[in-house]
């Protein structure tokens, strides 16, 4: 295995285009004279043609593009009192400019529950481990058809959670349906992993369904702990959490991060608050963080240290950059945004699968990259929800001394919870996810 | 190469001849059927042909046409149709061995182990392989063919080789 391990690239290399299965196949003037004439038979269909384009594109834009293009559309809407956190779907982009409104509604179910089981965290709605995202007992919401909700005006509500019955929503071709969502197997596949029952995209790393990463990281596959882990930190709150939301709400309230983290070497997070009070998220979110002074002055003289991705003022700074720069390319990536820098180091160590630039900023965080590499050494504790191997419906969870942070990367939403004793929540989520 | 410039302004045909075999295999790498990468070819094309006024330039012409294909090949292998029917890859089996050929044979084989494997992997470490190992794109083009950031091409191609090891690492 030596040539294996020195020689992997080549080897791979040569056996993918070694492949006797290619011999002959060549563009011959045959196939470009077949394809010629299709084109021009297809163009009574141009229309149609154009649109499956903008599908497959939009469908094959990173996350945070959607995201972006989303939080513009619903920033539109108005947001009532009552608000609960409008469906903002899975991560994987399959949202298309013309048709935000039209997806939001379509993954209402999805992603209200997932949302506002997150931030509007009020309650039990799965009392128990048979519940599903297709209870029976859940509410239609207002976004039940693709079609209703292109014209819908977005219904908010606080203290609740989204709710959508099987039949309530349409998907897109290549979307993915709630009937879809539902985790693992109840045994481990012959391989000693877990897969989830509709795609073979999503193995779990281990056989338990939480692993350990670190003495205070913890990676956590199975939905069922979420909601333990949600009343552990609701339970733990005093007051109502601050919810951030989009870089382009016109609302904002700023809240400076504690300087007493639960651990030394955490600097404090500064968090631009959204429609705060009532617990429920107006508005669609945008990206987690925005810096305020503070980060960024620390940002200006930042450039030329290394970048330290446990640092929470740097990571702050750098999506701030990361938004600007978007909202100059009115959410659309640049080259720039898009860019990744040079390998960042953690715990003395290089992170090679990790790049980040202060100066370019990243358009987007993985946040599996970011938990598999030590995210939480510097922090009192993170949990992370990841059911995938994609930023897909992950949450981190972030415990101070004060206070609690829970970041959302699939609606692009981060809320902070006011707590008195950050050490007895962490051993309360220490104690949750070890079971 | 097709030059490109600022007001370049592309040939559907011209496009076919300088860029159709990287279209025509990366298909192929994909669906692993020659008479199905040349429909999708011909479906890439006529979705190239009437949307070349939405090729905004940010990244090679090239590199939009694979973006293309990717999402065609991608949308023909997630029809349930073509999921029961997807042929697959025939391995010829020589009877006749001869001591000559034995490392020829040995390397044939464990390239078809490694293709076996690399055409095992979930759809997003496939893809990422085949761009940067197939058709040899740079992670740059790869992160703009699959519209998925560098980073997480880094990070894929990274796990794909630990997945990709772990499978092979005990049988070449």
């Amino acid at each position: 295995m030596d040539n294996f391990d020195k020689d992997f690239d080549e080897l791979l290399k040569n056996a993918l285009n070694g492949d006797s299965d290619l011999d002959g196949l060549t563009v011959d003037e045959e196939l470009i004279a077949s394809t010629m004439k299709a084109i021009e038979e297809a163009a009574p269909m141009k229309e149609e043609i154009r649109a499956s384009y903008d599908e497959s594109m939009a469908g094959a834009t990173e996350e945070s593009n959607v995201s972006y293009a989303l939080m513009n559309e619903l920033n539109e809407a108005p947001v009532e009192e009552n608000a609960v956190q409008p469906a903002r779907g899975r991560k994987k982009p399959f949202i298309t400019k013309g048709n935000v409104i039209a997806i939001v509604g379509a993954i209402a179910g999805l992603a209200a529950v997932i949302a506002t089981f997150v931030f509007i965290s009020n309650g039990t709605l799965f009392s128990s481990k048979e519940d599903t995202y297709l209870s029976s007992s859940i509410e239609r919401n207002a976004y039940e058809t693709s079609e209703s909700a292109t014209t819908a005006t977005p219904e908010y509500k606080v203290g609740g959670y989204g709710s959508v019955t099987n039949d309530a929503v349409e998907y897109e071709a290549d979307f993915r349906s709630i009937e879809d969502s539902e985790v693992r197997m109840t045994a481990p596949a012959s391989d000693g992993r877990y897969y989830f029952e509709d795609e073979e995209d999503y193995p779990l790393a281990t056989q338990k369904n939480a692993s350990q990463l670190l003495d205070n990281v913890f990676m956590v596959y199975d939905k069922e702990y979420y909601k333990p882990i949600l009343d552990a930190v609701n339970g733990a709150s005093q007051g109502e959490p601050v919810v951030s939301f989009s870089m382009y709400a016109e609302s904002e309230e700023t809240v400076e991060a504690s300087d007493e983290p639960a651990r030394e070497g955490t600097a404090g997070v500064v968090v631009q608050g959204g429609i705060p009070g009532n617990g429920g998220s107006g508005g669609a979110g945008g990206m987690l963080i925005t810096g305020t002074v503070g980060a960024e002055e620390a940002a200006a003289d930042m450039q030329e240290e290394d970048f330290d991705i446990n640092d929470p003022a740097q990571l702050a700074s750098a999506l701030a950059e990361s938004q600007k720069k978007l909202e100059e390319t009115k959410g659309l990536p640049s080259d720039d945004a898009k860019e990744v820098i040079d390998s960042v180091e953690i715990g003395g160590e290089m992170v090679p699968e990790f790049e980040y630039d202060p100066k370019k900023a990243p358009y987007w965080v993985d946040v599996e990259d970011a938990s598999d590499e030590a995210l939480g050494e510097e922090a009192a504790l993170i949990v992370v929800y990841d059911q995938d191997t994609e930023a897909d419906l992950d949450v981190c969870i972030q415990v101070y001394k004060d206070k609690c942070i829970i970041y959302d990367f699939a609606f692009d939403l981060v809320t902070t919870y006011e707590i008195t004793d950050g050490e007895a929540l962490a051993q309360s989520l220490r104690e949750i996810v070890s079971q | 190469m097709v030059e490109e410039t600022e007001n370049t302004v592309y040939d559907i045909e011209t496009l076919m001849r300088e860029y159709g075999n990287d279209v025509l295999k990366t298909a192929y790498s994909f669906v692993r059927d020659r008479e199905a990468a040349k429909d999708l070819f011909q479906e890439t094309f006529i979705k190239a042909n009437y949307n070349l006024d939405k090729f905004r330039g940010e990244s090679s012409i090239k590199t939009w046409l694979i973006r293309i294909t990717v999402n065609v090949c991608k949308d023909y292998l997630k029809s349930a149709y073509q999921k029961k029917v997807v042929p697959m890859t025939q391995v010829e089996e020589d009877s006749l061995r001869v001591e000559d050929d034995y490392e020829q044979i040995e390397n044939e084989d464990r390239d078809e182990q490694i293709r076996r494997a690399v055409n095992s992997l979930p759809e997003n470490y496939r893809e990422v392989v085949l761009c940067v190992y197939f058709r040899e794109m740079s992670v740059a083009d790869t992160s703009a063919a699959l519209g998925v950031p560098e980073g997480t091409i880094k990070s894929r191609l990274s796990r794909a080789r630990e997945v990709l090891k772990s499978k092979l690492e005990g049988r070449l």
